[in-house]
């Protein structure tokens, strides 16, 4: 990691060839399947039901055959055993340093193990190329309010650490109630580079505006921002970047459960995963199948090194895509382009249609530009989407919108009025009723 | 009193805000959060003017919510204040391979300085020099549901929680879910009640102790065991003394808690009086403790 702070663009990782991933991926998950075989229960008693006994050295074809873990699987382990440890803890040897836990999308949160071994190796590595590809540089003030209870929130703390970046940290959490805390810091501190979600950019633009604020002055330091939580539309990225004069946005993120991530270079192509740290598979959430680069799937995380607790085709029930081509960027890892939760998309004649979608289309028009929206129904006749505001528009506006999206996204569109409380689809998500925390 | 450190007696020098003090016959160098912020308003220094110009800060953090004053603070400074968590811990019964879990923001200092994964910069935090095992919620109160998860399935034997968390969580609370051995309550310059305390301690089945806590000087001391209006602040953290603000009264004490901050050097704090009245003392405890004790009246 010594590289990263002499002003490498790249550590030598990060540019492998093909044949040098695969055949250290291939390595990795040799060692990872063996172990987890040999000393995890959840694994072992999961093959063995499956009839799955991994050779020695694992191969694409035996690997395919390796039963995929669903969030409810471990839901369902660590109910049995009434504990955080649902047997996928591959430890080393050594104590756990740190326990994390899940959003709870579905309904409970799970829990996660890290140990010192991943702190300081393969999962402060692929955190530190995140920061890196973002423009994150030593020296620079980084505003960051990563949360503790999150695992990607503490690989932060040590990828910054590493970087040898100066964190601005407000206090509180990246909710209304702190948004004051927040600008302030961004006033006072003046960081070049903010680490935050886009609910945050768009409450910190809605307090500008409550206090009768100037954005590009308040802003006037910052240069960066990386924006985790949702996509990034090209119309937001436009606006925030004129909003507050910045060099560019990058969108990020990743997840909790399989605790893996990773960010957007210059390019904006998706987000770079260290393929030496995690492979990403994608598939069918109809059928299962494994997909090519460029379909859409959900898709499928197996850790490749231990010390933490470790995943393997774990389906992060996220919809997402590998983005086929080389990325001008350099960078040899795979782009995996992510856009929602697969419980908040709509199938419709085959096609999963994820609230990334909806949101880049309705961005595209004007009138319907940043509104909250829900995606109410999926009947038979298309999509119905239910826009907060709606009322408010021109007939012409609303028939504009839908039109638009339609053709955007291949499928019949309805706009309806709709109340939607919050500020955008992740936070629809998040608030869900019935203990979806 | 023992005279300042050398350290901090060339370090008052060099902090604007000590320069700026000019007080209405106060104790030198004494100062509250006004002064603060006046030094921040009329110097534009965020941080006040308690920044030492010959350090060089690796981390800024708010002082504290809806203040709009910040640490500017290096990595020794964060070392040493996570060790001073480590004392505190010690003091509350905390052992080795414990699980310690958190109802509060990850930015409070209680939470931050408890681990290197929670605190950019830092080495080592109360867990790590402990080999605790911590987990952590948010402060929200409206996560209490996910707090009583954590009881559930990590069952910690200390949950340290803010004192508005306690409610939200006592009401998700059914009598299946493990409760932890004990609980520490903090509220960010002032204290709960005794009564409360008690009634939390009733209806929770547990143990409940209250640290005495001021973020505005990084400030926080254990409760002594018998007597829950007492503290043992660190030694090697803290100089506390009960400040009388009324020359005409003529009695030493008690008064104003004022802390000087022995384990943060990048900001420099001398003599901040607390919103807490009390009695400094440094005979020996009847807990058994040497060392200074703050009581609370």
């Amino acid at each position: 990691m010594s590289d990263l702070r002499n002003g490498e663009y790249f550590d030598c990782g990060e540019i492998a060839t093909a044949d040098e991933l695969r055949s250290a991926r291939w390595q990795a998950v040799s060692e990872v399947v063996g172990a987890a075989f040999d000393d995890l229960p959840f694994y072992k008693n999961l093959w063995t039901t499956h009839g799955f006994h991994p050779s020695p050295a694992v191969t694409p074809d035996d690997f395919a055959r390796i039963p995929l873990v669903r969030k409810l699987d471990l839901v369902s382990a660590s109910r049995q055993r009434r504990s955080a440890f649902s047997g996928v803890e591959a430890m080393l040897g050594l104590n756990p340093s740190n326990l994390v836990m899940t959003s709870g999308t579905s309904g409970f949160h799970t829990f996660a193990a890290l140990t010192g071994h991943d702190l300081d190796g393969a999962g402060l590595l692929a955190q530190a190329r995140e920061l890196w590809t973002m423009k994150v540089r030593p020296g620079m003030r980084v505003l960051s309010i990563s949360p503790a209870w999150h695992a990607l929130g503490l690989y932060e703390t040590r990828a910054l650490t590493e970087i040898g970046a100066i964190p601005v940290m407000p206090s509180g959490t990246l909710t209304p109630r702190f948004v004051g805390d927040i600008l302030n810091a961004v006033d006072q501190l003046k960081p070049e580079h903010l680490l935050v979600t886009a609910r945050a950019i768009r409450m910190l633009l809605e307090e500008c505006d409550r206090r009768k604020l100037d954005a590009r002055e308040v802003f006037r330091n910052v240069r960066y921002i990386g924006c985790a939580g949702e996509p990034l539309s090209l119309p937001f990225r436009e606006h925030l970047r004129d909003r507050f004069e910045l060099e560019d946005v990058f969108e990020r993120g990743g997840s909790g459960d399989g605790m893996f991530g990773g960010a957007e270079c210059f390019a904006h192509r998706g987000h770079h995963v260290s393929a030496d740290v995690h492979f990403v598979e994608i598939v069918s959430p109809m059928t299962g199948e494994i997909l090519g680069e460029g379909e859409r799937g959900t898709a499928l995380v197996t850790n490749l090194t231990l010390g933490r607790s470790v995943y393997i085709r774990f389906d992060t029930e996220d919809v997402a895509e590998i983005v086929p081509g080389p990325c001008p960027c350099g960078r040899t890892h795979p782009v995996v382009e992510f856009y929602g939760r697969l419980a908040d998309s709509i199938v419709i004649a085959d096609r999963v249609l994820a609230p990334g979608d909806v949101r880049l289309a309705l961005d595209d028009v004007p009138a319907t530009r940043f509104l909250s929206f829900a995606m109410v129904s999926d009947g038979a006749e298309g999509l119905v989407i239910g826009l907060q505001g709606a009322e408010e528009l021109a007939p012409g506006e609303l028939s504009e919108s839908a039109t638009g999206t339609a053709t955007r996204l291949g499928v019949p569109v309805s706009i309806v009025p709709a109340g939607v409380e919050t500020t955008g689809w992740k936070e629809a998500r998040i608030k869900r009723p019935g203990g979806r925390g | 009193m023992d005279p300042l450190p050398t350290w901090l007696q060339a370090a008052i020098t060099r902090a604007p805000l000590y320069g700026n003090l000019l007080k209405r016959g106060w104790p030198t160098h004494c100062h509250e959060v006004d002064d603060l912020e006046t030094v921040a308003t009329n110097m534009d220094d965020p941080l006040g003017g308690r920044g030492d110009p010959a350090q060089s800060p690796v981390v800024y953090s708010q002082v504290a919510q809806d203040l709009a004053l910040y640490w500017g603070l290096d990595a020794a400074d964060l070392e040493r204040t996570a060790l001073t968590l480590a004392d505190s811990w010690r003091d509350l019964g905390i052992q080795s391979g414990d699980r310690v879990g958190f109802y509060d923001y990850s930015s409070s200092p209680l939470v931050a300085y408890a681990s290197r994964a929670f605190m950019p910069h830092l080495d080592r935090g109360a867990a790590d020099v402990l080999t605790c095992l911590p987990i952590c919620n948010d402060g929200l109160p409206e996560l209490a549901e996910r707090c009583a998860h954590i009881l559930e399935y990590v069952q910690p034997s200390t949950l340290f929680i803010e004192a508005d968390a306690v409610d939200p969580l006592l009401r998700v609370l059914d009598k299946a879910t493990p409760r932890p051995d004990r609980m520490v309550v903090t509220a960010d310059d002032r204290l709960v009640s005794t009564d409360k305390i008690n009634e939390w301690q009733q209806t929770m089945g547990t143990t409940v102790r209250q640290m005495l806590r001021c973020d505005t000087a990084l400030f926080f001391a254990p409760p002594c065991a018998y007597d829950p209006l007492t503290f043992h602040p660190s030694v090697t953290g803290f100089r506390v003394e009960a400040v009388d603000l009324d020359p005409a009264d003529g009695s030493p004490s008690p008064g104003r808690i004022a802390v000087t901050n022995l384990a943060v050097r990048s900001s420099v704090v001398v003599r901040y009086l607390t919103s807490f009245h009390g009695v400094v003392r440094s005979t020996q405890c009847r807990c058994g403790r040497n060392g200074p004790q703050v009581t609370i009246l």
